[in-house]
């Protein structure tokens, strides 16, 4: 392992290497500060661009993005009151209060500090737990890999809708998608209606892009504003002070450890890691009630925990092949587009690649908080940029990403398809999560259902005997209807409440 | 949102119906594998038209939450600007199949942002020359990526 990490770094620290991380975290930082502009859609639109790399330089910029748009989001978040992404949405609490102070420096500082503190902490635990479970799942055989692709499916779906059903439809949405083209076992083709483009399937990254980027460009045209929020806050030092640093580090701590274990389960994810450090931060404090108006550990504890979610959510990723998140969704797309497939086999198999996204993302939270501390004023200019200016650039990037791919037209109006379906779709609350994860699940599922059915004779039996998949299944059948269990017992619950209050 | 969500449903029932149609065809089994290649897609149109059926009795059956907005409304201003979108998308796609990529670009971009509320002829055509500008050195120079070209014109 130790000289596996050693030959790693080296190639990684190459200048080149070095250099396209750091763009990917600029860019990152930029589509995060950006509110129109999420994480999922900076990570599709530089996809198609990362493959045009060789060997684990594209990954790396993809991590450079990963990590970036997280931290990005907090900016705008503390400036102006508006969340660069939904990570950043507990951040507002306390960062806001703190600039109408006059503390905007203090509370970007901080923020800053505690999200390269939350990111280095979970490349950490990904480096020592990864390895770890990747042995217990080297077990695994068809049945298992079946049934934990639907436990990943079913927990990305139930915990990303509001609605249960919409979630499960855009689930089976995705893995209809994923039928279109030849059979991977029998060579048949599928609903392929006699044209040779969709011999192949169809492609994840024009879908993606449709689905994040393309179709939030339209969203920005129909809420368009003639006006910008702009910050007008005056930045001097960046740098907390060590006394904020020492106020901070056990919230940092707590927050890193909880935004970790959070970013593991498969269908979490950020923002649900920052609010759950935001309370455990409130819960702890000596002031609890002061939290709201400025505290400090306000913005350090959502800031650790959102960003400790990116090696938390590739602990899955990589020893399962099951991604912790629709971010981590992209990541799995993008490794099995440069030929590696995740999963246990991957750290007996491909050790080098996998300790190169390890140390890669290790460097890129630095180079996140580097850039972080030298051009924070030129990030908190980015929310001044008006979207009648940055949806024409959003398109562009859409239609040049989808063809820079596979060099097709083709791709673009596929692209435009799945865009214009996606707007109407959100709109209706149907999900986008559930239907990328169907697209890139749905082979997996198919082929190990039709292998585990090879081996058993065409018994169905085989995945409830098998006590791993066994496990698995009900878990994934449990957390469809978890959502609305919670919901009956909140209901109850306030009944209850209401009944007390009236007597 | 009572009406959407039945039309969709409506709609996903009878695509699956379609699936399932075509799926006939592909064959249930094959020779030596326990699982032909219509399967599958059967199993799961099954599923996508008792998930539809599910949302169509839940709709009918939960109350209606109070003041409740329309999900999409059709006629407001931001919709007939997406409507206008629309159009100059797919006038796009034509000026990308006749013209190529360039042409078709550099009426995209100021027209989007003309649609979007700029009206300063320097600002629409500085940015859209910055753009093109911007691609041609990233993309076409240093990633060597070639832009499509028309059917009747090609550079």
């Amino acid at each position: 392992m130790l000289e596996s990490l050693i030959s790693v770094i080296g190639v990684v620290l190459q200048p080149m290497n070095l250099l396209i991380m750091l763009l990917g975290t600029f860019v990152g930082i930029f589509v995060g500060a950006m509110p129109g502009l999420s994480s999922i859609m900076g990570l599709s639109l530089m996809l198609p661009l990362t493959l045009r790399f060789d060997g684990s330089t594209g990954i790396l910029m993809l991590l450079g993005v990963f990590c970036g748009a997280i931290y990005g989001g907090s900016i705008t978040a503390i400036l102006v009151k508006t969340p660069g992404t939904a990570n950043s949405a507990a951040t507002v609490l306390d960062g806001y209060p703190l600039t109408q102070r006059g503390e905007a420096a203090r509370a970007l500082g901080i923020s800053t500090f505690a999200s390269t503190f939350g990111g280095l902490f979970s490349a950490v635990m990904l480096l020592w737990t990864a390895p770890l479970l990747s042995k217990v799942a080297l077990s695994f055989t068809s049945p298992e890999y079946f049934s934990l692709a639907i436990f990943g499916l079913s927990m990305v779906t139930s915990l990303s809708s509001k609605d249960v059903t919409k979630g499960l439809i855009s689930a089976v949405i995705g893995l209809m998608l994923a039928t279109v083209g030849m059979d991977a076992l029998t060579g048949a083709k599928r609903f392929t209606f006699g044209s040779t483009y969709l011999l192949a399937g169809i492609a994840m990254v024009p879908v993606l892009i449709g689905l994040y980027a393309f179709s939030q460009g339209l969203f920005n045209a129909e809420t368009i504003s003639q006006t910008a929020e702009r910050s007008k806050a005056k930045l001097r030092r960046t740098f907390p002070t060590f006394k904020d640093i020492r106020t901070t580090f056990p919230t940092m701590l707590r927050s890193s450890i909880i935004g970790t274990l959070v970013g593991a389960i498969p269908g979490t994810g950020g923002d649900i890691a920052s609010w759950l450090a935001y309370n455990e931060a409130r819960r702890w404090s000596k002031k609890p009630e002061e939290f709201g108006t400025g505290r400090i550990e306000g913005v350090a504890a959502p800031e650790a925990a959102n960003n400790a979610v990116s090696g938390g959510a590739l602990i899955p990723l990589l020893t399962l092949g099951i991604p912790g998140d629709a971010g981590t969704a992209v990541m799995l797309g993008a490794l099995m587009m440069q030929g590696i497939v995740p999963g246990p086999l991957l750290f007996t198999s491909e050790q080098t690649k996998v300790y190169t996204i390890i140390v890669g993302l290790f460097l890129a939270n630095l180079f996140m908080g580097l850039l972080g501390f030298c051009g924070i004023r030129l990030f908190a200019k980015i929310g001044d940029v008006h979207n009648k200016y940055l949806t024409p650039i959003v398109f562009v990037f859409c239609i040049v990403g989808t063809f820079a791919l596979n060099n097709s037209v083709n791709d673009i109006f596929l692209m435009m398809i799945f865009g214009l379906i996606a707007f109407f779709l959100i709109k209706l609350d149907f999900p986008m999560p559930p239907i990328i994860l169907g697209l890139i699940l749905g082979n997996t599922l198919e082929k190990n259902l039709q292998r585990a059915l090879l081996v058993s004779k065409g018994d169905f039996s085989i995945f409830f005997t098998r006590p791993i998949s066994l496990a698995l299944l009900l878990i994934a059948f449990g957390s469809v209807f978890l959502p609305v269990i919670l919901r009956k017992i909140n209901a109850a619950r306030q009944a209850k409440q209401a009944e007390k209050n009236a007597q | 949102m009572k009406k959407y969500n039945i039309g969709i449903s409506v709609v996903l029932i009878l695509l699956s119906a379609l699936m399932i149609r075509s799926s006939l065809q592909s064959g249930a089994a094959v020779q030596g594998t326990a699982m032909g290649p219509g399967v599958w897609p059967m199993i799961l149109s099954v599923a996508m038209i008792l998930l539809s059926v599910i949302l169509i009795i839940q709709t009918l059956v939960r109350p209606r939450p109070e003041g409740e907005e329309k999900p999409i409304d059709f006629r407001s201003p931001g919709m007939k600007r997406i409507y206008i979108l629309i159009g100059l998308l797919a006038l796009f796609c034509l000026l990308l199949k006749l013209f190529g990529f360039y042409i078709a670009i550099i009426y995209l971009i100021p027209s989007v942002m003309f649609l979007l509320g700029e009206r300063r002829p320097l600002v629409l055509i500085g940015l859209t020359a910055g753009i093109v500008v911007f691609i041609f050195i990233v993309f076409v120079m240093l990633l060597q990526l070639k832009m499509p070209g028309g059917i009747l014109l090609s550079f």
